[in-house]
């Protein structure tokens, strides 16, 4: 069997910082795995680098979406094959209220696939009922793109974005942070909805909270640029209780 | 609608010497005035065009502008919009009237008192010289209390035309003035507005090609409102420039402009908002789109007289370079002589956001269309204020295909 993700031994960098340095990690299809990790340890690269962001160069390895070169997409391309990130910064985008951005992205995706474009009363029919599961509000959909939205409204908004956009693999970078205890609930709720024997997660993370409201199937701790111990649920508590320190010696000791 | 592309082609004589070679013997004849144009004429040539060295005119030398036979941008040919308003079309100085005006309404030439005067009180600028001595048209119009008016003015043609309106809005009246520049010819246009109390003017202007010399001014009384929703969509060389005295109390003005300025274009919008009274108030938003090798220039003052307290001002300008050699001038002037008022201004200048960018596209948005949104949401504090009706649809149209073609050209670029 192919697996969803199969990432092998990449080396990625910044100008002439080396941030990946080796790492490999396979996800197969309707697993949800975490990774925790320090501050600095190339989490978040990693993220954008499944996603497409610019500004990267990969010096070696590569990464197989389904058996496809995932780094010689484009990010729309990347969205069409079911790629997902639930940034940790949502982008504020003035002047585009999030109703047309929700039905833009999601007509954009469906073309991209091949399918045809929802027409507007269904879509709306659909965005509400998605967002009231989320518990948000009309307003939150005619406001412009997270202009004025509260940590937990953007990140409800990107759980909204992933549940209409039903990815085959969602990376959700931090999603806990800025939540209160309601939110995350809420949020965690919302990413449980959508776990499915067809969909995986990459859940990154600092902390063991969110992955009490979340459930992985396996656990990867990453310190410099690298996974340097996998394991199941109880990793999380072992590293909760020890912290990271273990895995922060420096890389030229 | 349909649109269709001009292809450039060179103009054999300049614009400034079709403009210094015009004599108003030429011109439709204004019995009473000819000695009096024949001295301004004399007085403007003297004059000269404004260059980059008054201070006025620093970032905009029409002189030299309007020096080079020019070659003619490849701008979208709109069509003159159906509009259920009266529409007054000047092409190369001709006038033509559709439909009915309901207000006072005679073209300017047959009130050569009115004319007089305003040569007589102004003529140390050059631009307003040029324009009186070369006047062949325009209109007066005066709107009677409490009454409403809209009224369309389109300018069209080839050549060069100086024209001029004298406009008197009587207490309680609203006037919707929406000018549509088109063609590919040189216009002067200058316009004194008065708004009596209570009077509200909304000013729409819709450049769409041609190069346009244009100067409002607007005068106040108490509790007027005059609101300007500018959309310089296209355009090689463009100055609009508002000179807004609130003179009675309460009295607001409210300048709204989306400039586009596609490569090679020169667009400028200048405001001078005078706070004459206490209690007036004014807000100023600009936004530029600048493409490469494209210039955008914003000067807005403001001034707020001696004993004008409780004043509210506000002005913003951003502006969204497109490319590296785009250029965009920026030059906020705050005046005030009074103490207790509330001013600000503030301004940016930037490149389109590459995180949002990203973001767009990692919903799957296709980057064409990702930038295409983030252009219009940049202009939305201007074009999504626009009075509702059929004006607005009719720049909203327009402007996607303006949009369109800053984009289209922007991509190739990359």
């Amino acid at each position: 069997m192919t697996a969803l993700l199969d990432i092998k031994n990449l080396h990625a960098r910044i100008g002439d910082k080396e941030i990946l340095r080796g790492l490999s990690l396979t996800i197969n299809a309707g697993e949800v795995h975490a990774i925790m990790g320090p501050n600095g340890s190339g989490k978040s690269t990693l993220s954008y680098i499944l996603a497409g962001r610019d500004g990267y160069e990969i010096t070696q390895g590569q990464v197989l979406f389904n058996g496809i070169d995932l780094l010689e997409k484009t990010p729309e391309e990347r969205a069409c094959l079911g790629m997902f990130l639930a940034f940790q910064y949502p982008l504020e985008i003035a002047g585009v209220t999030n109703m047309t951005f929700l039905k833009t992205s999601l007509n954009a995706l469906r073309r991209g696939r091949g399918e045809a474009e929802m027409d507007a009363a269904s879509f709306l029919r659909l965005v509400r009922a998605k967002s009231a599961e989320l518990g948000m509000t009309d307003d939150m959909l005619k406001r412009q793109l997270n202009v004025g939205f509260s940590g937990g409204e953007k990140k409800r908004n990107e759980v909204l974005q992933m549940s209409l956009l039903m990815p085959t693999l969602a990376v959700l970078d931090e999603t806990d942070s800025g939540l209160d205890i309601d939110a995350l609930r809420t949020v965690s709720e919302g990413v449980n909805r959508l776990r499915d024997p067809s969909r995986s997660f990459l859940v990154i993370t600092h902390y063991q909270r969110l992955l009490d409201h979340i459930t992985p199937d396996h656990i990867h701790v990453m310190a410099r640029g690298k996974i340097l111990a996998s394991g199941g649920p109880e990793l999380a508590l072992k590293l909760e209780a020890e912290g990271y320190a273990s895995y922060n010696e420096p890389a030229h000791a | 609608m349909p649109v269709t592309m001009s292809p450039p082609m060179p103009n054999p004589i300049s614009f400034a010497d079709q403009i210094r070679g015009l004599d108003p013997s030429s011109l439709p004849a204004v019995p009473a005035l000819e000695e009096v144009r024949q001295n301004l004429r004399l007085q403007a040539l003297a004059l000269g065009l404004p260059t980059r060295r008054l201070e006025a005119w620093h970032y905009t030398d029409l002189a030299r502008l309007l020096d080079s036979p020019m070659p003619v941008d490849a701008h979208i040919n709109v069509a003159v919009p159906s509009l259920e308003m009266p529409h007054i079309k000047f092409t190369d100085g001709d006038m033509s009237l559709a439909g009915d005006i309901d207000a006072d309404f005679q073209p300017i030439l047959e009130m050569p008192d009115q004319l007089r005067d305003i040569a007589q009180s102004d003529n140390s600028e050059a631009i307003l010289a040029f324009n009186l001595a070369l006047v062949s048209g325009g209109v007066h119009l005066s709107v009677a209390a409490g009454a409403q008016q809209s009224l369309c003015l389109a300018y069209d043609g080839k050549g060069v035309q100086h024209l001029h309106h004298a406009i008197h809005v009587s207490a309680g009246a609203t006037l919707t003035l929406f000018e549509f520049y088109r063609g590919e010819g040189y216009s002067n246009i200058v316009s004194d507005v008065t708004v009596e109390a209570g009077g509200v003017v909304n000013h729409v202007k819709f450049h769409a090609s041609g190069c346009a010399i244009a100067l409002t001014r607007a005068t106040l009384g108490a509790s007027a409102h005059y609101g300007a929703r500018h959309v310089i969509a296209g355009g090689q060389i463009a100055r609009h420039e508002s000179r807004i005295n609130l003179d009675g109390a309460a009295a607001h003005a409210d300048l709204s402009a989306a400039l586009l300025a596609r490569a090679g274009a020169h667009q400028d919008l200048t405001s001078v908002i005078a706070h004459n009274t206490a209690d007036t108030s004014s807000e100023t938003q600009i936004r530029s789109l600048v493409d490469a090798s494209a210039r955008a220039v914003f000067q807005g003052k403001v001034v707020v007289a001696r004993d004008a307290q409780r004043v509210d001002a506000q002005q913003q300008s951003r502006a969204l370079l497109l490319a590296e050699n785009a250029e965009m001038n920026v030059k906020p002037e705050l005046e005030i002589y009074a103490d207790d008022v509330a001013c600000a201004h503030g301004s940016t200048v930037g490149a389109l956001d590459k995180d949002a960018l990203f973001f767009l596209r990692s919903r799957g948005i296709p980057e064409g269309i990702a930038r295409q949104m983030l252009v219009r949401g940049f202009l939305a504090d201007i074009t999504e204020t626009l009075p509702e009706g059929d004006i607005a649809e009719f720049i909203a149209a327009h402007l996607d295909a303006n949009l369109d073609l800053i984009l289209n050209t922007q991509q190739e670029g990359v």
